[in-house]
């Protein structure tokens, strides 16, 4: 009996093991790389581990390469003396599209194809305020850039939330990626490797905290109690959308005067800490309305507070929103949304990277003919 | 309470060993029932007592039809039971359009109107407690003495708010048995229900994402994309549907019951008729058990055949949902059933047939893909939020409409996977579906159903798991 318990026990074992396996083979092509690395003095607090290689394949597909200092550019191309840096978020770290599809990418193509004049510091996560307080880190890491762009996907933020971010972060040496890499600690180091290698524990885990286990709505007590609404979502475009951040909260809306002199303020920081072009690149939804044609959803309430702010500044302010609509209007194109989620919605996809690669192009043609003048 | 749900895991393992550990049938019984009461009552405490009342009508009058001195009685003892359960149902499913078409044909404003909630399954119960009470009263089976019997049958847990319909006759002689819970019910139960379980959280509820896109705009999109939109839901009600009833199926099963297969690879079928014999099973063979040979069947003359037909697809398609397009939906099929029919008589008057073996083999690849294509068609009524956004997508999709381009890489993989699975039916099993049941005392087994664990949970979507066919 017992041998019999024993021998059936390593047979599901073994299975287990093939199977997972298995899943982990197709787990390397769909969702994997290595874990971020957590840091303090630096532009963002984190980045990916340098070196590595990141597939995302469940909005859109992207095969991705984190450089040696944990960002994600191609480590195959000389970075030039003059560059231009991108900051911004996970539309501009652009894992959702292959690394040649790029915004980045294809902006250094039109640039020059031989060397790296685009830097792309895209970070998950890294909306208008982080940039803000990480900018000076940011520049400290990379002295020599000739420009810096800011990605921006929305307008709205807490004024308070702004104010927060003057206060700058420095950098520390010690925090870029290769002495990260080298001062890390046994756990995490062995905590990354493991997800490199084993990526179908990173997919589970994502996918069961996905689920939802609560009781909410059981025996129709809530209902009752609070004559709540039913389940279906109707859609409405205030909603906010993961890829475009959650907004601000409501009282922030309530003293404009209060946001567009934090912003002001935030902006002449940036200004006096930096002495290149500052380009603000504004890249607003596409909404798909139901009589078949597309409407560019800015952020009306602030755009003007961010125009104001960017003349008082010297910043230049690019909004790519009406080369979506000319694309929308040409083809159909959308610029967000892939077609293994919906198209309209979510990240940058391959023509939304090509449109804004091109409008940024134009506008710094004319940045440096202005500033040749 | 869903099956997809952490809720259901608990009642569903509470009540596996609450039955192992009953000494009698009489006891599981109670434990059945209890688990069924509790898991209707999940949804809304309120309707449980909705579906008591149902139950004792059917089992008051059953008892009253049998003892009916003449046929008379006893058809009057029908005609009060059918009636009161259609009240009912009439009520609760139907009030609101009756008003608000009412109101529209004459112009009044129904805004005060009482707005009704649909208790959930309360179609499919319905029609259980009425095969109950026709087949007293037909003589084919026995009124239930005890309550606890017929309020197990048109309540058990695993069938109750979606399907299948489980007809009486199949059901009570179950009740009468010793049923036995054993390992081997237990695992191939479980089987079934993960087969469904799949169906429903990686297929259905992924497809769910271009569907709800391009149905909620389809004037956004490209003739191109609807169609495959279209395609994408005849995927998705399906894998939705006929996963609820794997899942029903499955968990009968583990505790000892055999439910009516409700589907049968039905997108392999090669005319109307064929369709109605392979999707949605239990309600097909209710209506024509119930309805279609009541009305006369085909026994009254070509004509009344064809009124026939058109009449229980009309009905049909108002059990689906209370509004016009389900009945036009109903009345598309019924138009192809008759058309079908006709074809058939003159085909069979004249004497032409297919001789040659090719030929006949094109003809059924033709009339297989024709009957796919004319369901997806009906499909765009079903699903269509009004006649008019149904009217636009066929002539988008017919015109080759200029849109945004969306081929959702989902409908692709799994219409392949779908037509595998079809095309292995089709070629192993004579056409008819069956569950792929693995034995476990071999090795490849166990890696493939712990490899399918994996990839179900690798894949499902983690977005709004409502089944379709709860609403009605």
């Amino acid at each position: 009996m017992f041998g019999k318990t024993c021998k059936a026990l390593l047979s599901w074992g073994l299975a287990f093991i093939i199977a997972i396996s298995l899943a982990n083979l197709i787990s390397l092509f769909y969702r994997s790389g290595a874990g971020s690395i957590p840091r303090t003095n630096a532009f963002s607090n984190n980045i990916r581990t340098p070196g590595s290689r990141i597939v995302r394949g469940s909005e859109g597909y992207g095969i991705n390469y984190a450089d040696k200092n944990g960002y994600m550019n191609s480590d195959s191309l000389p970075l030039r003396d003059d560059y231009i840096l991108f900051m911004g978020s996970s539309h501009l770290e652009g894992l959702q599209v292959m690394q040649d599809q790029n915004m980045v990418t294809l902006l250094n193509n039109m640039i020059d194809t031989h060397a790296r004049t685009v830097y792309n510091m895209g970070t998950a996560g890294y909306d208008l305020p982080l940039i803000i307080e990480g900018f000076q880190a940011g520049i400290e890491e990379f002295p020599d850039s000739s420009a810096i762009v800011i990605e921006l996907s929305q307008m709205a933020y807490d004024s308070d939330e702004i104010q927060q971010a003057l206060v700058q972060t420095h950098y520390d040496p010690a925090d870029s990626g290769d002495h990260l890499v080298q001062a890390l600690g046994t756990s995490r180091r062995l905590r990354n490797d493991t997800l490199s290698i084993l990526p179908v524990i990173s997919l589970l885990r994502q996918q069961f905290e996905s689920i939802y286990f609560g009781f909410q709505g059981a025996f129709g007590i809530q209902a009752t109690v609070s004559d709540h609404a039913n389940d279906v979502r109707i859609y409405d475009e205030n909603e906010s959308d993961d890829a475009f951040g959650d907004g601000p909260a409501d009282d922030a809306v309530v003293n404009p005067q209060a946001f567009f002199e934090a912003l002001d303020q935030a902006f002449a920081l940036l200004r006096a800490e930096y002495h290149n072009p500052i380009i603000l690149l504004y890249h607003p939804r596409v909404l798909l309305q139901t009589d078949g044609t597309a409407k560019i959803s800015r952020d009306k309430q602030y755009y003007d507070d961010y125009l104001s702010a960017c003349e008082n500044n010297d910043i230049y302010f690019l909004d790519v929103g009406d080369a979506f609509l000319r694309a929308y209007e040409s083809d159909y194109s959308l610029p967000y949304g892939f077609n293994n989620t919906t198209m309209g919605s979510g990240h940058l996809n391959q023509t939304g990277h090509r449109i804004v690669a091109e409008e940024l192009y134009k506008a710094l043609q004319q940045i440096q003919s202005k500033e040749k003048q | 309470m869903s099956f997809v749900s952490l809720a259901f895991a608990l009642l569903f393992v509470a009540t596996y060993f609450a039955c192992k550990l009953c000494k009698n049938k009489e006891q599981k019984h109670i434990v059945l029932l209890a688990a069924s009461y509790v898991f209707y009552a999940y949804w809304d405490a309120r309707f449980l007592a909705l579906l008591i009342v149902q139950t004792y009508i059917s089992y008051f009058l059953a008892r009253k039809i049998q003892r009916s001195a003449t046929k008379d009685q006893a058809k009057r003892f029908l005609i009060l039971g059918v009636s009161a359960s259609l009240a009912i149902l009439g009520f609760f499913k139907y009030f609101n359009f009756f008003i608000e078409s009412f109101s529209r044909l004459f112009g009044i404003d129904h805004s005060g109107a009482l707005n009704i909630i649909l208790p959930v399954g309360i179609s499919f119960y319905t029609f259980q407690a009425l095969s109950y009470l026709i087949d007293v009263y037909r003589g084919k089976l026995q009124a239930c003495d005890k309550f606890i019997k017929i309020s197990l049958y048109i309540s058990f847990f695993p069938q109750l708010v979606a399907g299948p319909i489980v007809r009486a006759s199949d059901f009570l002689p179950q009740l009468d048995e010793e049923r036995v819970m054993n390992r081997t019910n237990l695992v191939e139960g479980l089987q079934i229900f993960l087969f469904g379980l799949i169906k429903k959280i990686v297929i259905a509820d992924r497809l769910a994402v271009c569907v709800d896109a391009v149905f909620a705009s389809p004037v956004s999109y490209s003739g191109l994309s609807i169609f495959f939109a279209v395609v994408a839901y005849s995927i998705q009600i399906y894998c939705d549907f006929s996963g609820y009833s794997d899942m029903a199926i499955g968990v009968a099963k583990t505790l000892g019951y055999d439910l009516c297969k409700n589907f049968n690879m039905p997108y392999l079928s090669k005319n109307p008729s064929e369709f109605w014999k392979r999707w949605h099973i239990s309600l097909s063979s209710w209506l024509r058990d119930y309805l279609y040979i009541p009305l006369g069947g085909n026994r009254k003359g070509k004509a009344r055949t064809n009124i026939n037909l058109m009449l229980t697809m009309l009905l049909g398609g108002l059990w689906h949902g209370a509004n016009w397009q389900m009945v036009f939906w109903g009345a598309l099929h019924g138009g192809a059933l008759i058309l079908h029919k006709t074809f058939r008589e003159q085909c069979d008057k004249h004497g032409f047939t297919l001789k040659s073996s090719v030929l006949k083999t094109i003809a059924s690849v033709a009339s297989a893909v024709g009957m796919y294509l004319f369901v997806c068609l009906c499909w765009i009524f079903f699903r269509a939020s009004s006649f008019s956004v149904a009217i636009t997508m066929i002539t988008r999709i017919l015109t080759n409409a200029g849109g945004v381009h969306y081929y959702y890489v989902f409908t692709f993989i799994y219409g392949a996977i779908i037509a595998a699975a079809f095309a292995v039916g089709a070629l192993r099993n004579n056409g008819n579906g069956f569950y792929p049941l693995l034995d476990f005392s071999k090795f490849y087994s166990k890696v493939l159903i712990l490899l399918v664990i994996l990839l179900t949970l690798m894949f499902f979507y983690a977005g709004d798991t409502a089944f379709i066919y709860f609403q009605f």
